[in-house]
C-alpha cells in the first residue's frame, strides 16, 4: 500500500513540473524583456523595430519636465487619482470638475 | 483560576462570533435607505478617506458608516457635483468584489467622424494626435426600483459595441443628453489593450431611469502607432520599470 | 537535543491527524484556486492556447500576459470565501496534529520518563520548537499548493504595476520588491506567515497551566485570534490591522507595521509564559 502511494505521488509530482515547464515555455511570454535598438520584435501578425528612444532615470526625467514646465496633470487640473489620496474629505475641496 | 479562565475564554469566543456574524451580514439585518432621503442636520464630515471613496469596488456605505456617507453626498450635491458609487448587485457573478448593480446599457449607435468640436474632458489628451472621433450614443436604464449611483465606465461601452476595432481610442468626453452634472475621475489603469485610459462617469439614476448620453472618443484609426505620452509607461515589452517615465515611439518594420 | 527533536518531529509530522489537515488545506488551496476570478482567466489562457475563438478574440486584444502571481489565493482577500473561511479556522488547523502533546503526556506519565532521560529543559523546548514548526508548515502549506496550482495554469513572470491588477501599491509593505524581485517577496511572505502562526499556535502551550481540558486547549488559540480581530476589526476600527488579515503583507501598510509588530511582540512574550511557569510546574 505504501509503495503505491509513493508512486503515486511521484508520479503527480512528475506531472506537475511537466505542466509547469510546459506552461512556462508555450504561454505567450510573461517576463520583461529589455530590447535594443534596432532588435526585431516579432508579434503575432506584424513584427516592430525600436527605431530611436531615449532613456532617463527617475531624476533626469523629473528634471526634463521643470525644464519644460510640465505639471503633474493633478496639480494642474485639480484631479483626485486613487493614489495620491491622503487628505481627508473635509480639506479637500477639489473633488472632480464641478459643471 | 481554571474555571475563570475558561469561562471567560467561552464567553469571549461567543460575544466575537456574533459582532463578527453581525457586522459582515449587517446588510441582511438592516434596511436599505433611500437615496433622496437624506437627513441635513447633524452632519458629520469627520472620516478617514483612505479606504472608501476612490477605490471602486469597494462599498462605501459599509466603509464610511452610512451617516457620512449620505453626509458626503449632501455636500457633493450643494455643490452641484454627484458622486456615484455602484452598490451591490445579486446578479453579479464572477467577479465577488466587483460591485455593480443592474444596468440595462444599449448602444443605440455609433459613428465615426473626421473632426469634433464639442467639449473635451480630459483635457491632457491632445487630439491632435488623433485622426477621427468615434461617437458612440449609449442609453442606460436603472433596472432597480430604487434610486441608485451609478459608474459609467467605458470598459462597458466596449463590451457590449462588437464589431469595431477599438484598439487605439482615449475617450474625451460625455455629453448627457439632459446636461446633467456628472463627477468624474481618472482611472490610471493604463494597459496597451486600449492604448488609452478609462474614464468614469458618475451619475444618479433614478428608479427605472434611463439616461440617454454619447461617449467621444478620440480614435486612431490609420497606421499602427504607439504613442504612449509621459505618464507612467511600464509595459511588458519593453522591460522598464514602474514610476519611470519614458517616451517611445515605434515604427511598423518597412 | 537532536534525538528528542527527531523523535517530537516525527511525532508531528507522521500522523494522521496531520494528514487529515493537509488534505482538508489542500481541499482550501483547490477551492481559492477554481471560485475566484483568476480561475475565469486562467481558464480563458488555456482555451486561447488550444484555438478556441471566443478565447482568442479576448486575448489578442491584450498586449500583456497574465502570471501566476496574479491569480494566487491571497491576492483576493475577503472576496475569496474559500480563503476567508481558511484563514479564520487556521489556527485549528494548526494546532490539531500535535498541539495537545503535552497534555496527553502529561496525563499518561510520559513526560516523566521523558524528564528523568533529557531533562526537564530540553524537553519543553524541543516541544515549543516542534509545535512552531508544526503549525507554520500547516499554515503556509495551501498558500504553496495554491501558488503551485496557479503555476500550473499560467507562466510565472513578474508583476507589472501600471496594469493595476495587483493588490500591492506604494503604500503597502515592501512594495518596490514585489514589483522588482517576486520571488524574494515570496519568501519574506512564506517566512512571515511561519513564524506567525507557529507563535500563534504555540499559545496552546502557554494556556497548559490555566486550562487542562483537551478539547478546550485546541480551542484557545483560535478563541484569542479571532477575537483579537474582532476587537480590532470592529472595536478599535482598525480593520486590515489584525494578525488575521494584516500577516496577509499584501494588506499590510507602512503606517500600520508598528501595531502589527507590536501584535507579534506580544503574542512573542505570551509565548514564553510556557517557560516561566515549568518551575513551579507540579508534575
Amino acid at each position: 500500500m505504501k509503495k503505491v502511494l509513493k508512486i503515486i505521488v511521484v508520479i503527480i509530482c512528475f506531472l506537475v513540473i511537466a505542466r509547469i515547464a510546459y506552461v512556462n515555455i508555450a504561454y505567450p511570454a510573461a517576463d520583461i524583456k529589455i530590447i535594443d535598438e534596432d532588435e526585431i520584435f516579432d508579434l503575432k501578425n506584424f513584427s516592430l523595430r525600436l527605431k530611436e528612444y531615449d532613456i532617463y532615470s527617475k531624476e533626469e526625467w523629473k528634471q526634463k519636465l521643470e525644464n519644460e514646465n510640465i505639471e503633474l496633470e493633478e496639480e494642474k487640473y485639480n484631479v483626485i487619482y486613487n493614489m495620491n489620496l491622503k487628505t481627508v474629505l473635509l480639506e479637500m475641496e477639489i473633488i472632480g470638475f464641478i459643471f | 483560576m481554571n474555571k475563570i479562565v475558561r469561562i471567560s475564554l467561552i464567553i469571549i469566543l461567543i460575544v466575537s462570533v456574533l459582532v463578527f456574524v453581525f457586522n459582515t451580514f449587517e446588510k441582511y439585518f438592516k434596511e436599505d435607505t433611500n437615496v433622496n432621503e437624506i437627513n441635513q442636520e447633524n452632519i458629520e464630515l469627520n472620516f478617514d478617506y483612505k479606504n472608501s471613496i476612490v477605490d471602486y469596488y469597494s462599498n462605501p456605505v459599509k466603509d464610511m458608516g452610512e451617516k457620512n456617507y449620505k453626509a458626503y453626498q449632501e455636500k457633493l450635491m450643494g455643490e452641484d457635483v454627484y458622486v456615484c458609487y455602484s452598490l451591490e448587485s445579486p446578479e453579479e457573478k464572477g467577479y465577488s468584489d466587483y460591485k455593480y448593480y443592474p444596468v440595462r446599457i444599449n448602444i443605440t449607435d455609433y459613428e465615426i467622424v473626421d473632426s469634433y468640436d464639442g467639449k473635451i474632458d480630459e483635457k491632457w489628451v491632445d487630439i491632435s494626435d488623433y485622426d477621427k472621433f468615434m461617437l458612440v450614443n449609449i442609453e442606460i436604464t436603472n433596472l432597480y426600483d430604487k434610486d441608485r449611483l451609478y459608474v459609467l465606465s467605458v470598459n462597458e461601452v466596449i463590451h457590449y459595441l462588437e464589431g469595431t476595432e477599438l484598439d487605439r481610442y482615449s475617450l474625451i468626453a460625455y455629453n448627457f443628453e439632459d446636461n446633467r452634472p456628472y463627477f468624474y475621475r481618472k482611472d490610471i489603469k493604463e494597459t496597451m489593450k486600449n492604448n488609452g485610459q478609462y474614464y468614469y462617469g458618475e451619475i444618479i439614476l433614478k428608479a427605472n431611469e434611463t439616461v440617454k448620453l454619447q461617449a467621444v472618443m478620440a480614435y486612431r484609426g490609420g497606421d499602427y502607432n504607439f504613442n504612449i505620452g509621459e505618464w507612467v509607461v511600464e509595459h511588458r515589452l519593453f522591460g522598464e520599470r514602474a514610476n519611470s517615465n519614458y517616451k517611445i515611439y515605434l515604427y511598423k518594420q518597412e | 537535543m537532536r534525538e528528542i527533536m527527531k523523535i517530537e518531529l516525527k511525532r508531528a509530522f507522521i500522523n494522521t491527524k496531520f494528514y487529515i489537515v493537509v488534505f482538508v488545506s489542500t481541499i482550501f488551496a483547490i477551492g481559492s484556486f477554481f471560485t475566484t476570478p483568476g480561475f475565469t482567466i486562467a481558464k480563458n489562457w488555456f482555451l486561447y492556447m488550444n484555438g478556441d475563438l471566443d478565447a482568442s478574440y479576448i486575448i489578442e486584444k491584450c498586449d500583456y500576459s497574465d502570471v501566476a502571481i496574479e491569480i494566487w489565493m491571497p491576492n483576493y482577500g475577503a472576496s475569496s470565501k474559500f480563503y476567508f473561511l481558511w484563514l479564520i479556522i487556521l489556527p485549528l488547523l494548526c494546532i490539531i496534529p500535535y498541539g495537545i502533546t503535552y497534555i496527553e503526556d502529561k496525563s499518561s506519565g510520559l513526560i516523566n520518563q521523558y524528564i528523568i532521560k533529557i531533562g526537564k529543559g530540553k524537553y519543553y523546548v524541543s516541544k515549543f520548537i516542534t509545535l512552531f514548526i508544526s503549525g507554520g508548515t500547516i499554515a503556509t502549506l495551501p498558500l504553496f499548493i495554491n501558488l503551485i496550482i496557479c503555476s500550473m495554469a499560467l507562466p510565472f513572470g513578474l508583476p507589472v504595476r501600471s496594469t493595476q491588477f495587483y493588490p500591492v501599491k506604494e503604500y503597502n509593505l515592501f512594495s518596490n520588491l514585489y514589483y522588482q524581485n517576486i520571488v524574494v517577496y515570496l519568501m519574506l511572505y512564506f517566512l512571515i506567515y511561519f513564524v506567525v502562526y507557529g507563535l500563534i499556535t504555540c499559545l496552546a502551550l502557554a494556556f497548559v497551566y490555566f486550562e487542562e481540558n483537551k478539547y478546550m486547549l485546541l480551542l484557545v488559540p483560535f478563541i484569542i485570534y479571532f477575537s483579537e480581530h474582532v476587537i480590532i476589526s470592529f472595536g478599535f476600527n482598525r480593520y486590515d490591522t489584525s494578525l488575521l488579515l494584516a500577516t496577509n503583507i499584501i494588506n499590510l501598510r507602512y503606517e500600520n507595521i508598528l501595531f502589527y509588530l507590536l501584535q507579534i511582540i506580544v503574542l512573542f512574550l505570551f509565548d514564553f509564559l510556557f517557560f516561566f511557569r515549568i518551575r513551579r510546574d507540579v508534575i
